[in-house]
């Protein structure tokens, strides 16, 4: 039997060091954000479902897009909040000049794709089972997505609000 | 064991080079020696399959259940699981037991990508598909260099590719300014051949780096296969349109090649030139377009054209595997043009197959054809040994 080889659980470790690295950075970058809620709305008349997630757009300001093509870039989304950090308004920045804590709340980095502005957070995991009554929900208007947003404007998903409560308390027991 | 191999020993033993007692032991050995690579390749083959079919299920499990446990604690057995793993294999590596190694290694690194899977559901990433395979084949790539047989390489190159491709079609894609969705697809269809030859020959410079550029190898033979069906469509077919654009990425990947391939030493100057010229061949078609300048909406598409092209294209790759010794790709390669050269026979006589005459007719060429292939094949690898020069190894890789 010879030693245990150094090389060999080096090259094993890096994989689980680095998704350590990357568990931990997501979960931080959940929780030091500005809380911001965002309405969402369905795609209809598309299937929302999507395998096991749900796929929907950010309800904002629908317009943005317009003059957008898909390669121009970022584009910041300057947010108005009220007292419960829920999104009340919006309009569309070119750049993010530094003063803008002046004039937004908050802001949200995305792109423009085939005319709809997309934060890289349109989508939102659910169980099987739970599918139909979160679809028939999200189309009826009733949901909001709490994100945390950082000074740069990403956005990370911390919860799927139905009718202003986490998705697991606003629907029925089965 | 191979009927020359028997011949050579009968000739050498009837010279006296060797003894009759001599010739029964090399016989005895290499019949148990292939049997047992026979046996342990398959062992291998269902072992790894095994390990796929569990990798693919435990990803299932996670897709189906995540919601029964809390996303901490998953998190926490995935990681518990993925060192379990890595204790074994390391076990396993002091064993020096290759085939339960490798399969250990492949299904922790398919376990790294369930893993990437389960943190993106845990957290809500909802990130491109092509980042999760860049992120995977980077952080598995030193462990691929443990691979003490080609699975795991294999993977990894099939994990880079498939980014590749995923980022091609993906909207943050460079691909998408040179044209439409389709003409990004034939341009990244047109360039990884080219893309696999040139990863190949650099990293067979590399020891460690042996196994993936043998996998490189295998992915530029089947990207070859894929260029000379869509250069046989392009050609026959009036409708295949796309801007110059498209040959960018493959034009320069082929120059990258060039370079890298007239820089080795180990291949014969024989087998660059017929590389050279097959790359030649494979350009000529595409040669109105590039003096075009946009599209070469003039181009007529003749059938005949597309055909000529795939046969004199497969028979220059059968006469590159005989240089390179490999009888068994030679008779791929000299099988799928005579398969071409059927197509021919249908696209000129397409009326018979709606006959039943025509049918039995048809069914006879083909059989016939079939069994005129498998009895001269051996003339024909001697035909091509005398044109191209090659002396007879009776190898098989």
């Amino acid at each position: 039997m010879t030693g245990l080889n150094k090389k060999l659980a080096a090259a094993l470790l890096i994989p689980i060091v680095m998704l350590a690295l990357l568990t931990l950075y997501k979960a931080v970058k959940i929780h030091s954000g500005r809380k911001v809620i965002i309405p969402i709305t369905g795609f209809d008349p598309r299937d929302l479902l999507s395998g096991h997630y749900l796929t929907y757009r950010l309800a904002l300001d629908t317009d943005v897009c317009t003059g957008h093509d898909r390669n121009s870039g970022d584009l910041f989304l300057c947010l108005s909040l009220d007292k419960n950090n829920a999104v009340i308004g919006s309009y569309a920045m070119e750049y993010l000049n530094e003063d803008w804590r002046e004039r937004c709340d908050a802001v949200l980095k995305g792109t423009c794709r085939r005319g709809s502005f997309v934060a890289g957070i349109e989508r939102f995991y659910i169980p099987e089972n739970e599918s139909q009554s979160l679809d028939r929900a999200v189309r009826q208007g009733k949901g909001s997505l709490v994100v945390s947003i950082d000074n740069k404007g990403n956005a990370s998903i911390k919860e799927l609000f139905i009718d202003g409560k986490p998705w697991r308390e606003a629907l029925p027991e089965k | 064991m191979k009927k020359s191999i028997l011949k050579s020993l009968e000739n050498w033993t009837t010279a006296g080079i060797i003894t009759d007692a001599q010739r029964e032991s090399i016989i005895s050995f290499e019949e148990s020696r292939s049997g047992s690579i026979r046996t342990r390749w398959a062992l291998y083959g269902f072992l790894i399959l095994g390990v796929s079919v569990v990798g693919i299920g435990i990803i299932s499990l996670i897709a189906a259940n995540w919601d029964d446990i809390p996303g901490s604690v998953k998190i926490f057995i995935d990681f518990m699981i993925l060192l379990g793993i890595a204790f074994m294999v390391l076990r396993l590596d002091r064993r020096e037991k290759d085939i339960l190694y490798d399969t250990a290694l492949s299904f922790f690194a398919l376990l790294v990508l369930a893993s990437i899977g389960l943190i993106s559901q845990v957290l809500h990433t909802g990130g491109e598909l092509y980042l999760a395979l860049f992120f995977w084949t980077a952080v598995i790539f030193p462990l691929s260099l443990f691979s003490k047989k080609g699975f795991l390489p294999y993977l990894w190159t099939a994990g880079f590719l498939g980014a590749l491709m995923a980022w091609s079609v993906s909207d943050t894609s460079w691909w998408q300014r040179i044209g439409d969705d389709d003409e990004a697809i034939i341009a990244l269809g047109l360039m990884l051949p080219f893309l696999c030859l040139f990863s190949s020959s650099l990293m067979e410079r590399v020891v460690l780096l042996r196994l993936h550029s043998q996998a490189f190898i295998r992915w530029a033979l089947a990207g070859f296969l894929g260029l000379v069906f869509f250069t046989d469509v392009y050609l026959s077919q009036d409708e295949v349109d796309f801007s110059v654009k498209v040959l960018a990425p493959a034009g320069l990947f082929i120059l990258c090649y060039m370079a890298a391939l007239f820089s080795e030493t180990k291949k014969t100057l024989k087998e660059k030139v017929t590389v050279l010229v097959m790359i030649i061949i494979a350009i000529l078609p595409y040669i109105p377009l590039i003096l075009s300048g946009d599209t070469d909406a003039s181009r007529t598409g003749n059938e005949f054209y597309g055909a000529l092209y795939s046969i004199i294209m497969l028979l220059f790759a059968g006469a590159l595997f005989i240089i390179r010794d490999n009888r068994r790709l030679f008779n791929a390669m000299t099988f799928l043009a005579g398969i071409r050269f059927l197509v021919v026979y249908f696209q000129v006589f397409e009326d018979l197959a709606s006959t039943g005459f025509g049918l039995i007719f048809s069914g006879m060429i083909i059989i016939g054809v079939s069994l005129l292939w498998f009895r001269q094949r051996d003339r024909l690898e001697l035909l091509f040994r005398k044109i191209t020069g090659a002396e007879s190894h009776d190898g098989t890789e």
